[in-house]
């Protein structure tokens, strides 16, 4: 094992907005990252992604549990900087919201250099902007342009650039290619690749298109209503799946078909999710969707468990199939 | 082709300089007929975004405006209607889900009172307006619709504002839906779950779409027919199964050239196109796409291709496919 950079020990997030019910964003959830390795996080909508991530680079205090960056905790910043500024960086789901209107592209590129010290003269810190924009396929016109004068997919690459801007050995990276065409998105995926490659960064990596996860992930996390699920080497856990939740997830990814038209594997999980408010439902949090409920599953809630090497899930239905046929596949097709 | 319910022609958008006009988007022609699925597909940055905006008005402008064109609705041309006349074609005839959530909604006003709102602008009385409300909130799968109901924007995910917006945009029951990159933020099961309810409202009620996006699975799997954009134009345009079967442009075929294949190894460096997009309101005669492609040659630096005949497709491009191969 490489040197954990990362690490939050279970945490959990509650939310508790003026006059609506108590939201449990994340339910006890713990992950580590190495040193210039890529964990990637996967689950469906508003299972707690966004969520984790704010927790992880110190955004946001996490309601109890703890997250710690090279084994100290990321307190929150009260007002001023975080110390890991430097250490850590977020790329949002939404650029937009995390651009300031108010500052060009250079200037906000700018600002970050110079905070950090990183570039001393005007015309240095110009020039490593402008480099900063080449690595994201940005030419220098984009420079002075302002957010609202950026396409969205535009936008998405300047957060990219402002997070590479201060070195960091940590990127957070929240449905960092979601905009971007395919093109664009290879050349973003390729940059990330090589900035492991050569300078030993280590990612977290969230997204919905798990052809992307899993190109860049060593590791993948699968969550669910805001806890893990199913963890473990990436292709183990998209190939040969241990939570009935992930192989429903691996199997519903269309395909674009250069040959027929419409491509279509597989059919979503049933019914949608349960609610993230009020008591959790007794038992697996998946039982209401899942195909292989048993009796066991309305009642005892799994626990996350290491059911082969390296790999864990939160399944009572898994683990027994792994105890009695270790070789066999756990989930079947 | 029926005819067209929303057409865009000759569109151009761009600023008016001193002494020049700067395009961004070069003349666009698109038309949608009652009941056609339309996707517009193309390059980061090619216009995509303003030519949808501008069928609506809703243009940054300043400094950007509609420098020509036509764009007619259902007889009507838009263009040239009041802000007055627009606000009513707007949500109730034409709705658009916009790329990026937090630019059209209000980040101070509950969710049910933002939807609420659209719909008694449109003459729904208070009680049809909520339960309305609370019917289309239920459709775009979210797991607890009372809860994103009461909720501000801030306190919902990425995907649960891209579906309410979904939500908005259907629940005038519009006979045009314009929707810009809508299910990014979704996973494939939700992202299936909308696209049947978009298909279920186009065979149901006739709505015409025109979707905008990246993703190529949804093109394949959702529309009709693509146009795709590259600098500020459409460069080909084509029924679905001959632009994955028969790319006719080269930017079409390098697009498609860049989808990850199976057979890339685990890290191993993806397919791209090589060079940048040239910026548009600084383009010189001929090809914006001649520094990149790999079948230019003399007449692609003199002229710029109009679109032009491919068998049943349409592509802005001098060489015919059967002479790519060099
Ligand atoms: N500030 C907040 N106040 C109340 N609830 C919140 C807040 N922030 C997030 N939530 C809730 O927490 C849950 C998890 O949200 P989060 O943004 O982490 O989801 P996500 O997994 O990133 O989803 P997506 O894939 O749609 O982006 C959601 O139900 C959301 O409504
Ligand atoms: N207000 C503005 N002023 C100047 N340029 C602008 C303005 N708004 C957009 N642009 C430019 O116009 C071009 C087209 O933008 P548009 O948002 O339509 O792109 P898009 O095709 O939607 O891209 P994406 O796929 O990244 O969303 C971009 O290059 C962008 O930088
Ligand atoms: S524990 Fe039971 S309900 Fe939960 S995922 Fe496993 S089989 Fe399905
Ligand atoms: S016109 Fe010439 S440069 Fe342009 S796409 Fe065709 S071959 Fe390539
Ligand atoms: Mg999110
Ligand atoms: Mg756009």
């Amino acid at each position: 094992m490489g040197e954990v950079i990362l690490r939050a020990s279970q945490v959990t997030k509650e939310y508790r907005s003026r006059r609506g019910p108590l939201v449990r964003a994340l339910r006890g959830v713990s992950i580590a990252v190495e040193a210039g390795r890529t964990l990637g996080i996967v689950g469906e909508s508003g299972c707690g992604k966004s969520t984790l991530a704010r927790l992880l680079v110190g955004l946001e205090p996490a309601t109890s549990g703890t997250v710690e960056l090279l084994g100290r905790p990321v307190a929150p910043p009260r007002g001023g900087r975080s110390p890991f500024a430097r250490t850590v960086q977020l790329v949002f789901q939404d650029p937009f919201s995390s651009l300031d209107p108010r500052l060009t592209v250079v200037s906000a590129l700018a600002e970050v250099l110079k905070v950090h010290g990183l570039a001393t003269s005007r015309e240095a810190r110009r020039a490593r902007a402008a480099a900063l924009l080449e690595m994201v396929a940005l030419g220098p016109r984009f420079l002075d342009r302002y957010p609202h004068e950026l396409s969205g997919g535009q936008a998405q690459r300047v957060a990219i650039a402002r997070a590479l801007a201060v070195e960091p050995r940590l990127l957070v990276l929240d449905e960092p290619t979601s905009a971007l065409d395919v093109s664009v998105r290879a050349e973003v995926m390729n940059l990330l690749v090589r900035l492991q490659d050569e300078l030993g960064l280590s990612y977290v990596f969230i997204s919905h298109d798990l052809a992307m996860v899993r190109h860049l992930s060593d590791e993948i996390a699968v969550m669910y209503l805001g806890a893990v699920v199913e963890q473990g080497p990436y292709g183990p856990v998209l190939e040969s799946s241990l939570h009935p939740y992930t192989a429903a997830l691996a199997a519903a990814v269309p395909v674009p078909d250069t040959t027929r038209h419409v491509h279509r594997d597989g059919r979503p999980p049933g019914s949608e999710a349960p609610p993230l408010t009020g008591e959790p439902p007794a038992g697996c949090p998946y039982h209401p969707r899942c195909a292989l409920a048993e009796p066991v599953c309305t009642t005892v809630r799994p626990t996350l468990d290491e059911l082969l090497p390296g790999h864990l899930a939160a399944c009572h239905v898994a683990a027994r199939r792994v105890a009695v046929a270790p070789g066999a596949p756990p989930v079947p097709g | 082709m029926a005819d067209a319910l929303l057409e865009l022609r000759g569109v151009r958008i761009g600023m008016r300089e001193r002494r020049r006009q700067r395009e961004i988007v070069r003349g666009v022609d698109l038309a949608v007929a009652v009941g056609e699925k339309l996707g517009i597909v193309g390059e980061s940055g090619s216009g995509k975004t303003l030519t949808a905006l501008s069928v609506l008005g809703l243009l940054p402008s300043p400094p950007l405006r509609l420098l020509a064109g036509r764009i007619t609705y259902d007889g009507r041309l838009l263009n040239e209607l009041d802000d007055k006349a627009l606000a009513a074609v707007r949500g109730a005839e034409i709705a658009m889900v916009y790329q990026d959530p937090m630019t059209s909604l209000n980040p101070l006003l509950r969710i049910r009172t933002q939807i609420t709102e659209t719909l008694r602008a449109h003459g729904a009385d208070r009680a049809e307006a909520a339960e309305r409300t609370r019917q289309v909130l239920g459709q775009v799968g979210l797991a607890d619709p009372e809860r994103v109901e009461r909720a501000f924007p801030h306190e919902l995910s990425g995907g649960m504002l891209q579906r309410v917006m979904i939500a908005m945009a259907l629940a005038g029951s519009p006979r045009v839906l314009i929707a810009d990159e809508p299910t990014t933020a979704l996973d494939v099961t939700i992202q299936q779950q909308i696209l049947e309810l978009v298909e279920d409202l186009q065979v149901r009620t006739g709505m015409a779409v025109v979707w905008v996006t990246h993703d190529l699975g949804v093109v394949a799997r959702l529309v009709d027919r693509v146009a795709v954009m590259y600098a500020g134009r459409v460069v080909e345009e084509a029924a679905t199964a001959d632009l994955f079967a028969r790319p006719s442009h080269p930017y079409t075929a390098a697009l498609l050239g860049s989808l990850p294949q199976t057979s890339t190894g685990h890290r191993d460096r993806l397919t791209q196109i090589g060079g940048t997009p040239p910026d548009p309101t600084r383009l010189a005669a001929g090809c914006p796409f001649r520094w990149r492609c790999p079948y230019a040659f003399d007449r692609c630096t003199e002229e710029e291709p109009p679109l032009l005949e491919r068998g049943s497709s349409r592509a802005a491009c001098w060489k015919e496919p059967a002479a790519w191969a060099r």
